[in-house]
């Protein structure tokens, strides 16, 4: 096939020179303008696929050729026809021509200058694009690429055709202009496509995304941005800094901050953070820093995001760590307190006591006794103190038994009303039919007494009201989650107490530390009142909720679980007839020789005979020894080698009904719960006064005798 | 562990007991005095060494609370 070089016109087609310049300049002023056409349509930036339709149709119209077409090489070497013009076989996007079979086109697509084709008859390549085009004279320039060629731009007559230099530098030239269009056409559709995925991302981020030039209009912002301030459709549309301006503050908490944290963040040339309170509780951080391009600042981002849930959690788990710190607070002191206890109240026990044998002993004119009574005065707040200490730790004595509230609270009314001011009133309002509480009912006094009198000085010499009350409810975990006290506490039916006053409130600041101990607001306070409910309340596993308003008013509602129904009865104390106890023996165990001897002296004056033993093994040997010679015995709790608990077992198994009265700075569960329900006859809790002691015996020697009797 | 309203009570506590301690000695060694050759007497010195017990635990409250108060400062 033959393929040649451009074959320029002969001089032989007896036209004459002249009239041949012209023609010349002529075809080659046409092939300019058709340039120059073309390449401002390539630079303006034409859609390609009808920028090539254009070029062939110009190309085959400036040449008056009967086909132009321009061909695109596919990746699999094939040439994929993709605009034409006089075609009458081929389709665009459908025909391909082979470079691999076709000499032709292979050669074109190397050359850099346009390659001519004038093949015999019949066409030695019927496949070939000339042969289905029935094309005489072809001539085929490589398009050129950036790193390949992007294709062939393809001329053809049917007829007997030459082509001159002009036609050919005219080819050449739109081939070029096609390469160059191409490349725009590249680069377009790669920038549109990093400005898709710049768009995706910006779409994509959790934050809002909102973007400001430097003549303050708005030139992005994302969907995010929208759903988190929520902005009417004008404000969207306005492109205007100045519009956002005004939408924002007025879904802020501090409008004003608004306007001054934008402006201080433009001003600033650099990172600038604040944070955002809107009114619907939301809160947003924003952080800003300026967008530069080439060095310079153009305009700036800012980034929104929405942190209220992180700081509801962090909040909720500071909430956390303070009620755990609490208890831990309540748990050292409580192992502290306890600690303390019982050689506290050992040493309480011999003041006390010595105290009331010298009353009892002493002249009734004797200077001293002044200072006696003074001395038990001192001791018996030493061993309130403790009492309170304990009772905060939540380590107080305690006799837990069935009781009804309102009959506990019915008790304390007219003693309530002694510690009211008379310009306050009372109004007492008991629920009937209430379920039983296990609780002790001392405690459960003292917290009522304490919370009565804390309404009455919040009342002070004012007019006022309070309100006593008590009732059910059903406490859901939320309801319970709420309360100052027993926030961990199971949901379920409740029995409670409600203290109310018309009193001057509290704020926030001492609500949040009205049990801690010692915290007081009282000029004479010691604060230990609501320390000690605290602690009662957690060995009840109740809670208390607390509503107050400076100004108003306080409600206190200590709250009870209410006890599964029981047929047992209540225990009611038996009438025990009074008998002669002179001559009774008492075993005295007692580690500490002041308790010993505080006891041995008290119950001899009451007419017992003791026998004091300064252990749990010299205890049992004197039991041995002189078997059923006692009618009671004293025990202490903590004792080196034989401990309480073990010696009352020893003293069970040798004398069965023998009663035994346990004595202990602990507490009575601590100490009662080692044993079977009639194991023990009586609790006697460190310190104690002789006339307590004295008493206690007695109601054990004399409730055996009735036994056995 | 122990801090704030905890040590605070501890020291409270310690000083409270302190006062009441210094009330019993200061009446108990008077009465003594007053009743040195009577029962009475010797109750009363019972009671001035009970109170001395309990001044020591006072003091030792008050010592620890002043340790935590440092440790808690360190």
């Amino acid at each position: 096939m033959p393929t040649s070089k451009p074959a320029l016109d002969r001089h032989d087609d007896g036209v004459v020179p002249s009239v041949r310049v012209e023609r010349r300049s002529h075809d080659a002023a046409r092939g300019h303008a058709a340039v120059a056409t073309l390449s401002q349509r390539a630079l303006a930036g034409a859609d390609f696929p009808l920028l090539l339709d254009q070029t062939v149709s110009l190309v085959a119209e400036t040449l008056a050729v009967g086909m132009a077409a321009v061909c695109e090489a596919a990746h699999d070497d094939r040439l994929l026809l993709r605009a034409g013009h006089g075609l009458i076989a081929s389709v665009p996007g459908q025909t391909c021509l082979r470079p691999d079979r076709s000499r032709f086109p292979a050669c074109a697509l190397e050359s850099e200058t346009p390659v001519c084709d004038s093949p015999s008859e019949p066409h030695p390549e019927p496949d070939s694009l000339a042969a289905q085009e029935g094309l005489r004279h072809t001539v085929a320039m490589r398009i050129p690429g950036r790193t390949r060629p992007y294709g062939l731009l393809v001329v053809g007559a049917r007829h007997e055709r030459t082509y001159s230099r002009e036609d050919l530098f005219f080819v050449q030239a739109v081939a070029h202009v096609l390469g160059a269009a191409f490349e725009r056409a590249a680069m377009d559709h790669d920038l549109r496509r990093e400005l898709a995925l710049y768009s995706a991302t910006v779409e994509a981020a959790a934050d809002g995304i909102f973007v400001t030039d430097e003549h303050g209009r708005v030139t992005r912002f994302n969907q995010r941005v929208i759903e988190m301030w929520n902005p009417p459709a004008d404000v969207i549309d306005s492109g205007s800094v100045e519009a956002w301006l005004a939408w924002v503050p007025t879904q802020c908490v501090h409008p004003d901050a608004v306007k001054a944290n934008y402006e201080a963040a433009v001003a600033s040339d650099g990172e600038h953070r604040s944070v955002t309170h809107l009114k619907d509780g939301r809160v947003f951080e924003r952080y800003s820093r300026p967008q530069r391009v080439d060095g310079r600042t153009v305009g700036r981002v800012f980034s929104f995001r929405d942190v209220t849930a992180r700081l509801r959690a962090e909040e909720e788990r500071r909430t956390l760590e303070r009620q755990m710190l609490h208890v831990q607070k309540l748990e050292s002191l409580g192992v502290l307190a306890g600690g303390i206890a019982h050689d506290f109240n050992n040493l309480l026990v011999s003041v006390l006591g010595n105290a009331g044998l010298a009353i009892a002993e002493i002249d009734p004119a004797s200077p001293a006794r002044g200072r006696l009574t003074d001395i038990e005065l001192a001791a018996q707040r030493a061993a309130e103190l403790t009492r309170q200490m304990l009772a905060y730790a939540g380590r107080g004595r305690f006799v837990v038994q069935r009781l009804n509230l309102s009959e506990i609270v019915g008790e304390l009314v007219t003693l309530l009303r002694t510690v009211v001011p008379r310009t306050a009133e009372i109004d007492v309002r008991l629920a009937d039919d209430l379920p039983d509480v296990e609780a002790d009912a001392s405690q459960l006094r003292q917290v009522v007494m304490n919370l009565v009198t804390n309404a009455a000085d919040a009342i002070g010499g004012t007019a006022g009201r309070i309100e006593i009350a008590t009732g059910r409810l059903s406490a859901t975990r939320d309801y319970l989650a709420q309360s100052c006290i027993g926030a961990d506490v199971a949901p379920g039916e409740f029995v409670f107490a409600q203290v109310a006053d018309t009193g001057c409130g509290m704020d926030q600041a001492t609500l949040a530390r009205i049990f801690d101990p010692f915290f007081t607001t009282k000029v004479t306070g010691r604060g230990l009142g609501l320390a000690a409910v605290l602690g009662i309340v957690r060995s009840h596993r109740g809670a208390v909720t607390v509503d107050s308003t400076p100004g108003f008013g306080t409600c206190f509602r200590l709250l009870l679980p209410a006890a599964a129904a029981s047929s047992s009865h209540r225990h009611v104390p038996g009438v025990i007839a009074k008998t002669a106890l002179s001559g009774a023996t008492i075993l005295v165990v007692d580690d500490d020789d002041g308790v010993r001897t505080v006891a041995t002296l008290s119950l001899e004056r009451s007419g017992f005979r003791v026998v004091g033993a300064c252990d749990g093994e010299e205890g049992v040997a004197a039991l041995r020894e002189r078997r059923g010679e006692f009618d009671a015995v004293l025990l202490d709790m903590t004792m080196p080698r034989l401990s309480g608990a073990d010696t009352c077992h020893v003293i069970r198994q040798m004398h069965p009904d023998l009663p035994v009265v346990l004595m202990s700075g602990y507490t009575e569960p601590d100490a009662v719960a080692r044993f079977g329900p009639h194991e023990v006859a009586g609790f006697l809790q460190k310190p104690f006064s002789p006339a307590t002691l004295v008493r206690m015996i007695q109601d054990a020697v004399q409730r055996r005798v009735v036994e056995q009797a | 562990m122990m801090k704030d309203a905890s040590v605070k009570t501890l020291r409270d506590a310690a000083h409270e007991l302190n006062n009441l301690c210094a009330t019993i000695l200061g009446f108990a060694s008077l009465g003594e005095e007053l009743e040195q050759n009577s029962a009475v007497g010797g109750y009363l010195t019972e009671i001035r060494l009970a109170a001395d017990g309990v001044a020591a635990i006072a003091t030792q409250l008050r010592e620890l609370s002043q340790q935590l108060e440092t440790a808690g400062g360190a």
